[in-house]
């Protein structure tokens, strides 16, 4: 696989930190706590070729959408707010393919951030769990 | 922390990964796979006195390196990073572990026998009584169950997830149970996805790989199996490629036993050269779906044994079953609707978030073929009355998620509400598309494809466990079962092999002492 260029995983960039965007939530920390490009790179040579094509193929969908919204540029150049329309548009496109490409890139997205040093404590942080109790043990056994 | 998989005999593990030379032994069995099947036959194998041969494809990865961390444990112990996908109508991911100890690394240990009615069809359909039913596979059930403590999940590692789906089932009146599993010391860290961190649960790597490893078999690990060698029609052998590049040359006088898994076995059959034209078809899954929900109160999914609660009660009347699936933040990332600010809101509600899900027993038959470059491709496609059940099914887990106090559910159905609120909306489900392609399913327990039959014009693998086209080439996985389970399967495969190898054993034995 030939490695992401430079403007491609700025396009990834700008796709994955409109969907998982910082500064929402106290807790939680959005894809910008990583190098999304060289994280990506690394995800495209170690998966099977034809799926690093389909996440390369994402990022280019991504790249190229803000063009169905008749803005002649890619989409780092989209104002925030827009640029988060047509990330949700093709995360729900009528288009199964567009879907699923868009839902690959979202997928691989959250593998790669929630492995960031401190992201998976922010988010599973809480207070103490309330157990509810359960009574006597039912229900009809599996194992003879 | 197991010390099963830390203190090997010595010799015992030759790890492909770092081999600087060919290899070219003998022994008298050949076992090519270390997950559920493989790894119970080689140990019953080796109980038996013969030597044995294991060979894994992937790695070795030791208890202490499991981490929380699911892009990891996708990138070491799942095939292709866990991105195999079903190709048919639409695609569904398909979960398989490539490692020592195979899917039971990376499942959630859960311990059915075989149903009663599952074995009649078996039966009265297949000609498999007193092969494979319910009596026949009695002992070693007993057998499994106490070498690997068999038990209830304990109330203590239940968790907050699997307790709300109790204490919902209660409410509705209907029979549940929390799971049986192989990890009596289960220490609910929810961690079953990306290998268990204590080694309480006890997969094939902290189990019967180390049991055998101890009997004096020896393992071959990093290793791709390109084919057995079946000259003449008899299997001799097998040629694999290490890791790092080697030929790894293992002869077998009695036999060379597959047990590679329902997708890769048909494929390692036809590089052997079989042609039967029953290879690679009556695939079958058990495709799932998983619904969301947050509630007003912690859940806590970080904490509690993975999937450990469940009801059978619709299995045989509407052919689902509901349980529990806990899911780290980034799996859970993936699969919740949408994106940007309203996604990261949903996220930072991950302690007050659970998720249950469904299995159908689906009627569909795939295929499993020899895709571009040699790659494992499955064409499978769900039928209209899977996606009825499986409708039915969803709009089941909703409601009862509502009716439990969930404030809002996410059950991922495209052209329905990303979100849902009330009993009416989660009511909706049940008539929503019959279109595969608008839902999430994901396949991680596969059947068939190199069925088991008495006539080599309609199955691949004989009564006696035995290929129609090549004598001493085994076969011992579930791609020989007839059809899925409607329920989960490890327990079967491994209670198959185990009667499978003591059938094989006792043949080898009669040949040596004649």
């Amino acid at each position: 696989m030939i490695a992401l260029t430079n403007i491609e995983r700025a396009w990834a960039t700008s796709a994955l930190t409109t969907i998982f965007p910082s500064g929402v939530h106290a807790r939680v920390r959005g894809a910008d706590v990583i190098d999304i490009g060289a994280s990506l790179e690394e995800v495209c040579q170690s998966v099977p070729a034809r799926v690093a094509l389909g996440l390369r193929a994402a990022v280019w969908l991504f790249a190229f959408a803000p063009l169905w919204f008749f803005r002649m540029c890619t989409l780092p150049h989209v104002d925030v707010e827009m640029r988060e329309r047509i990330v949700l548009s093709l995360l729900s496109s009528r288009v199964y393919v567009v879907r699923q490409l868009a839902v690959l890139l979202k997928a691989f997205g959250a593998l790669m951030f929630v492995a960031a040093a401190g992201v998976r404590e922010g988010i599973v942080k809480r207070e103490a769990v309330i157990q509810i109790g359960l009574g006597a043990r039912a229900g009809d056994r599996h194992v003879a | 922390m197991s010390r099963e998989d830390e203190v090997l005999p010595q010799g015992a593990v030759i790890d492909g990964a770092r081999l600087e030379a060919d290899v070219d032994e003998a022994f008298d069995f050949v076992v090519i796979g270390t997950g559920a099947a493989g790894a119970v036959a080689a140990h019953q194998l080796a109980l038996r006195g013969f030597s044995v041969a294991m060979v894994e494809e992937g790695p070795y990865v030791k208890t202490r390196d499991f981490g929380p961390d699911v892009l990891t444990a996708f990138r070491t112990l799942m095939r292709d990073g866990a991105t195999q996908a079903i190709e048919g109508r639409s695609f569904i991911p398909l979960l398989q572990g490539r490692c020592v100890g195979g899917s039971t690394v990376v499942n959630s240990a859960i311990a059915w026998r075989l149903p009663d009615e599952v074995s009649s069809d078996w039966s009265a359909r297949f000609g498999l009584r007193e092969v494979i039913d319910s009596a026949s596979l009695e002992p070693h059930y007993d057998a499994v169950e106490r070498d690997l403590e068999v038990s209830d999940v304990k109330e203590e590692s239940l968790g907050g997830n699997n307790r709300e789906l109790i204490a919902a089932l209660k409410r509705r009146g209907i029979a549940w149970h929390p799971m049986k599993r192989y990890a009596p010391d289960c220490a609910g860290s929810g961690r079953c996805l990306q290998g268990c961190p204590t080694g309480a649960k006890k997969g094939m790597n902290v189990s019967y790989v180390p049991w055998a490893l101890r009997r004096g078999a020896r393992l071959f690990c990093s290793c791709r199996v390109v084919r057995a060698d079946v000259p003449g029609h008899r299997a001799t052998g097998v040629i694999a490629t290490s890791k790092s590049g080697m030929r790894v040359t293992l002869r077998a006088r009695h036999g060379v036993i597959v047990a590679a898994s329902t997708i890769q076995t048909p494929n390692l059959l036809r590089r052997s050269g079989l042609r039967s034209r029953a290879l690679g078809r009556h695939f079958q899954a058990h495709p799932g779906i998983g619904v969301a929900g947050v509630f007003d109160r912690p859940i806590g999914m970080d904490f509690g044994t993975t999937q450990g609660a469940e009801t059978a009660h619709f299995r045989a009347s509407d052919g689902f079953k509901v349980e529990t699936i806990s899911m780290p933040p980034e799996l859970l990332a993936a699969r919740m609707p949408g994106g940007g600010a309203d996604l990261m809101r949903k996220l930072g509600e991950y302690p007050n978030i659970g998720v249950w899900g469904l299995q159908v027993r689906a009627e569909a038959e795939g295929v499993v073929k020899t895709g571009f470059g040699g790659r494992d491709k499955v064409v499978y496609s769900l039928t209209e009355r899977d996606m009825q059940k499986a409708r039915k099914a969803l709009a089941f887990v909703a409601t009862l998620m509502i009716e439990q106090g969930a404030r809002e559910i996410w059950p991922g159905v495209h052209g329905l509400a990303s979100a849902m609120h009330t009993v009416d909306q989660a009511r909706t489900l049940e008539s929503g598309p019959l279109d595969s392609r608008a839902y999430g399913f994901i396949a991680t327990h596969l059947f068939g494809a190199a069925r088991m039959g008495p006539d080599p014009k309609t199955s691949v693998v004989g009564l006696d466990f035995e290929t129609h086209e090549a004598k001493g080439l085994y076969v011992v996985d579930s791609s020989i079962f007839p059809t899925n389970l409607g329920v989960n399967p490890q327990h079967t495969i491994m209670a198959v092999a185990r009667l499978a190898a003591v059938r094989i054993a006792e043949r080898a034995g009669k040949m040596r002492a004649a």
